[in-house]
Parts: C-alpha cells; structure tokens; sequence
C-alpha cells in the first residue's frame, strides 16, 4: 500500500496475539506473498490481500530445483568416474526437468 | 572485458528475450547457454526454477541481478575462456554459489554473454553499490 507524499512510517504500534493467532498471520501473510508487517498494515487499513494462485506450485517447483541440481551433480560425477549407473541418472534427472515443465 | 549490470524481478521474461529476441532475430542469436547450481542448462526453465526459488522469501523484491559481460570484437574468446571470466567474475562478487543462466550471444561484432544471477536471501535486496551500472570496471 503506497505512503501518501513520502510520509515516512515512523510509529510503531504493537498488538497481542496468541500464538495460534500469530502462526496464522504469518501463514496468510506468506500465502499472499507480503511480508507479515506489510500484510497486517494493509489488512488494518481495510485491504484485503488476496491468495498468491502460484504460491504452492511455485514451491514445488523450488524443490524440485534443489533436488535436480544435486541429482545433476550425482550424474555429472557418475558420468566422470565411469559409472557404470550414469545413464540411469540422467534418465531419472530428465523426468525430473519434465515434471516441472508440466506444473502449471 | 566491459561488465554492466543491473537489478528486475522478471526471470523467465527476460530469460525467453535473451534467446529469443524481440521479433525475428533468434536465429543465430544464441552462441551457447550454461548454468550453475542448477539442474538445466535450458534459460527459459531455470529462470522458472530462480522465479520459484526467489518466491520462497519475500523480502528480495528485485531478485534478478543481470549482468553483462562484453568482450571487444578483436578479442579472441571461446566459450571456454568466457565461462572462464564469467566464473571469474561471479567469484569476485560472492555469487559463486548463486543460481545463475548464462546466455552468450553470438548477434554482435562483440562476443558477450548475459548472466541471470538469483540473488540470495543472505545477500538482502540486492548487490552492495559499486557493483550496479556505471561502477563496472573497464579493462
């Protein structure tokens, strides 16, 4: 939510909340892709974020990023060292690229 | 060597502009393509996988840091000896161990290549001043 004529944000207010309350701010907040001090602000002035759609893909998509790169170092070194395996490591990483290529 | 760089959010656009160009041109443009710390080679996914990655932290609002590595048109540079300056430099800078697709361009009289660095959580919104447009050395 933008700051009307570069007003800075200089006072700070704090609220309670349980800690159910709380782990369900911080969840919204990540879900809507805000950080939890811009999603409670703009909540308290009446907006209401709405849902990232990619939000969960997206994290999908970062695992299966982690696991091909050391899937891609196992075959690269596989290959090197003449394993007699390198194939199946290469077939298994190129699955790997095809099934996040087909998450939407 | 001429290095430019700057800061956007947008990985796969930019990353499908580098191979594919505006219009027609993507014929002959793309010399070759690399990566590091990523499972693919391939601009257009691995940009979708830093997008991904990027997304996991809020806070980074400019995640993509482009560089641009330019070498003159008498220079003689293979790819070998640019991955090699490319390393180089990604070195220098503490991004050795940032997911990073390179694309270099063979659409010049001089060979170049683009560098799509993910900046990392720890590195906070961006790269410190001195490494942004206009502070690039010139050797």
């Amino acid at each position: 939510m933008a700051v009307l004529n570069r007003e800075r944000r200089s006072i700070k207010t704090y609220v309670c909340l349980t800690p159910n309350e709380l782990e369900r701010v911080v969840d919204q907040a990540h879900a809507s892709g805000r950080t939890v001090s811009s999603y409670i602000r703009e909540t308290l002035l009446g907006a209401r974020p709405r849902r990232k759609d990619d939000t969960a893909s997206a994290k999908v998509i970062h695992y299966l990023g982690r696991l091909g790169t050391r899937l891609r170092a196992v075959a690269r070194t596989a290959t090197e060292t003449g394993q007699p395996n390198a194939a199946d490591f290469d077939e298994a990483l190129s699955e790997l690229l095809e099934t996040i290529r087909q998450i939407e | 060597m001429i290095g430019v760089a700057r800061s956007t959010k947008r990985f796969p656009i930019l990353a499908r502009y580098l191979v594919e160009g505006r219009t027609d041109d993507a014929e002959g443009r793309v010399a070759w393509v690399a990566s590091r710390n990523l499972p693919t080679d391939d601009p257009v996914l691995g940009a979708r996988i830093m997008r991904a990655t990027a997304a996991q932290n809020v806070r980074v609002t400019e995640p993509v840091y482009h560089l641009v590595l330019s070498f003159h048109p008498t220079d003689a540079v293979d790819r070998a000896v640019m991955e090699g300056v490319a390393d180089r430099l990604l070195g220098t800078l503490g991004l050795q161990e940032h997911q990073v697709v390179l694309v270099a361009h063979a659409d010049r009289p001089h060979p170049h290549v683009h560098l799509l660095v993910r900046t990392h959580p720890g590195v906070g919104t961006g790269l410190a001043a001195g490494h942004r447009v206009g502070d690039q050395p010139k050797t």
